[in-house]
């Protein structure tokens, strides 16, 4: 079993062009105002299954449709759907800046360690992962500089194959290749492409089931 | 890598490529786009630049094709970049490998020689064409400046002979203008 | 004409070589000896022409890791703030930190093991509190990070056949509390200048 909670996808620039979660009890686009505060008290119900009182975007996404962002602003009336997005966002905002963050020192100092750092960038020295005691996070760049960052369990010792599958054959095949995605090599461009997210959302179904992956 | 493994590798990819469209609608649809451009800009060096510029916009997204199909990685230096460019990247899309020829001393600029153009069979051009110098496959120029920029160089491309003009073989010009550095994170602490 | 040429040959060899039988055994001798070291030398030569860039030589730097298996490459310890107390490296298969690049790693590194636990997929309220980065796995090395309740870091950079290296950051941690801590000129936070930790800790590196 591979237990995989989360995808970060970021562009050229510095920007997450793609967010999607799978087995995350607690996230910021799960988080709305109300829930923000019983947080701590629900911790157990939460982990069970997502509350189904939750709003806005959560409640778009049953069980089968992982959650993802960066979306299209939400076409609501309602006014406090609307301060739910934008606070969501925030939070969303923030927790891609801070795993940008992270990541990119550790590769850089990585770098150094291979005596291969340069303002260039890229990944010469190799950095393939890091792991806490509560999950690995497992990074790949690709050599155009589009990085894909995935959070499993601490068992899970390699994904670099998995990532590098994301990359070859479903991000070239579903978001590069398809003329409707504007890829302007100057600004970023979130990926709202349908295909992509179901393709993507099957692999790593797949994958989470299983159990050969696991090193 | 040597130029030798770059070519095995264009070969494999060229190999299994499975071809889906016909070369002739290709190069129909090659022709009437710039004999369309031509037409709507009465102007041929407004042509190449809008060749330049779609061009362009196939390289930025072609460049990620060609990485994820032959699993290359990062060039060291230019002279490598040089032999992708023409034992990988025109191999695998045009089944040609155009010869890597006249090196600036600095290494910094090269000319791909190409003798058999796909997109120029059938194609003869008007005199007053080559009189006002319309590159007819300028689209490569592009694909090459836009593809090396997602690979962090900055380069300039241009055609400096075509056999559309009389001469014995092709000649574009690739050089290095500078390498970009990566990208970091506005207001990064 | 060859029959007779032929013919005196032969009588030239005999009366030379197969009349006596110590010259005919010297002979035998000789010609085999002379035989084998001409068959090697050629064979040797083909041999190396054949396998050029294969052979154990060519490809024991690219292997090296793995031969010399077990193997610690540096060890670093960074106190509370993220400044480096101590650094030691032991070969030459990662690059050398210079003093001022040292400093930086232990800066960043802290920083990013700090703000690893709030990435925190899992949930951040679950039991097990997030610990921050314990290893870093690359292409060529694997990094070990052990901190202390007390926030010191020991850190170890190893090779890749080092999977778990608990007990050597624990290891590392009693030879710090036995020669810098139980020292009483040692200020806390400042830089373990010590010979005896040097030589203990030399000692248990090379135990690995």
């Amino acid at each position: 079993m591979v237990l995989v909670y989360n995808l970060y996808i970021f562009d050229r620039h510095c920007q997450c062009i793609y967010y999607t979660e799978w087995n995350r009890p607690v996230s910021p686009l799960t988080a709305d105002i109300a829930s923000v505060r019983t947080r701590a008290k629900e911790v157990a119900r939460v982990n069970q299954g997502r509350s189904s009182d939750d709003n806005g975007a959560a409640s778009a996404s049953d069980s089968r449709r992982p959650l993802v962002w960066p979306t299209a602003p939400v076409s609501s009336s309602n006014a406090k759907d609307k301060s739910i997005a934008s606070v969501q966002n925030v939070a969303m905002e923030e927790e891609a800046k801070l795993v940008y963050g992270v990541v990119l020192s550790t590769r850089n100092i990585i770098n150094k360690f291979n005596g291969k750092d340069g303002p260039q960038g890229g990944n010469p020295g190799g950095f393939m992962s890091f792991a806490t005691n509560t999950y690995r996070l497992h990074y790949y760049e690709a050599p155009t500089g589009v990085k894909f960052i995935l959070n499993t369990d601490t068992a899970t010792t390699s994904m670099q194959p998995v990532l590098e599958m994301i990359y070859r054959n479903i991000y070239v095949e579903y978001v590069v290749k398809n003329p409707l995605f504007h890829i302007d090599p100057h600004v970023s461009v979130p990926i709202e492409n349908d295909y992509f997210r179901a393709v993507l959302n099957n692999y790593i179904r797949e994958i989470s089931a299983s159990s050969t992956t696991t090193a | 890598m040597s130029a030798k493994q770059y070519k095995t590798v264009g070969e494999e990819a060229w190999k299994n490529n499975v071809e889906k469209v016909n070369a002739e609608l290709f190069i129909f649809t090659y022709g009437s786009l710039v004999v369309q451009l031509v037409k709507d800009y009465e102007d041929y060096t407004a042509v190449n630049k809008q060749l330049d510029k779609m061009g362009y916009n196939i390289g930025v997204r072609l460049i990620d094709d060609v990485l994820a199909r032959t699993g290359l990685e990062k060039c060291a230096d230019f002279h490598s970049t040089a032999e992708v460019i023409s034992k990988v990247g025109f191999k695998v899309f045009l089944n040609i490998t155009p010869s890597v020829q006249n090196w600036s001393s600095d290494g910094k600029e090269f000319s791909l020689i190409i003798d058999d153009n796909p997109l120029n069979d059938f194609c003869e051009l008007p005199p007053r064409a080559v009189q006002d110098g319309l590159w007819y496959s300028n689209v490569f120029c592009g694909v090459i400046r836009g593809a090396l920029e997602m690979m962090q160089m900055q380069t300039e491309v241009y055609f400096v002979r075509d056999v559309l003009h009389g001469a014995d073989v092709s000649e574009i010009r690739v050089k290095l203008v500078k390498v970009l550095d990566e990208e970091v994170p506005a207001n990064d602490e | 004409m060859v029959s007779s040429f032929a013919k005196s040959f032969g009588s030239v060899l005999y009366r030379n070589f197969f009349k006596k039988e110590s010259t005919y055994f010297t002979t035998v001798v000789l010609s085999g000896v002379a035989f084998s070291l001409t068959f090697n030398t050629m064979f040797e030569k083909y041999w190396n022409k054949k396998t050029a860039g294969l052979k154990w030589e060519d490809i024991k730097d690219r292997r090296s890791i793995k031969r010399q298996e077990e193997m610690i490459h540096s060890v670093f310890i960074i106190n509370r703030s993220g400044g480096l107390i101590y650094s030691k490296n032991y070969n030459t298969h990662i690059a050398q930190l210079s003093s001022n690049e040292a400093l930086i790693f232990a800066g960043t590194f802290h920083g990013i093991h700090a703000l690893a636990t709030r990435i925190a997929p899992g949930g951040r309220s679950t039991s097990a509190r997030d610990m921050g980065i314990q290893t870093i796995d690359t292409k060529n090395f694997r990094l070990h990070c052990f901190q202390t309740p007390t926030g010191i870091k020991f850190i170890a950079v190893t090779d890749l056949l080092h999977t778990k290296l608990t007990d050597v950051l624990n290891r590392i941690y009693e030879l710090y509390s036995d020669y810098a801590l139980k020292n009483p000129f040692y200020n806390l936070e400042m830089p373990v200048r010590s010979d005896m930790f040097d030589t203990k800790l030399l000692q248990l590196v090379q135990a690995h």
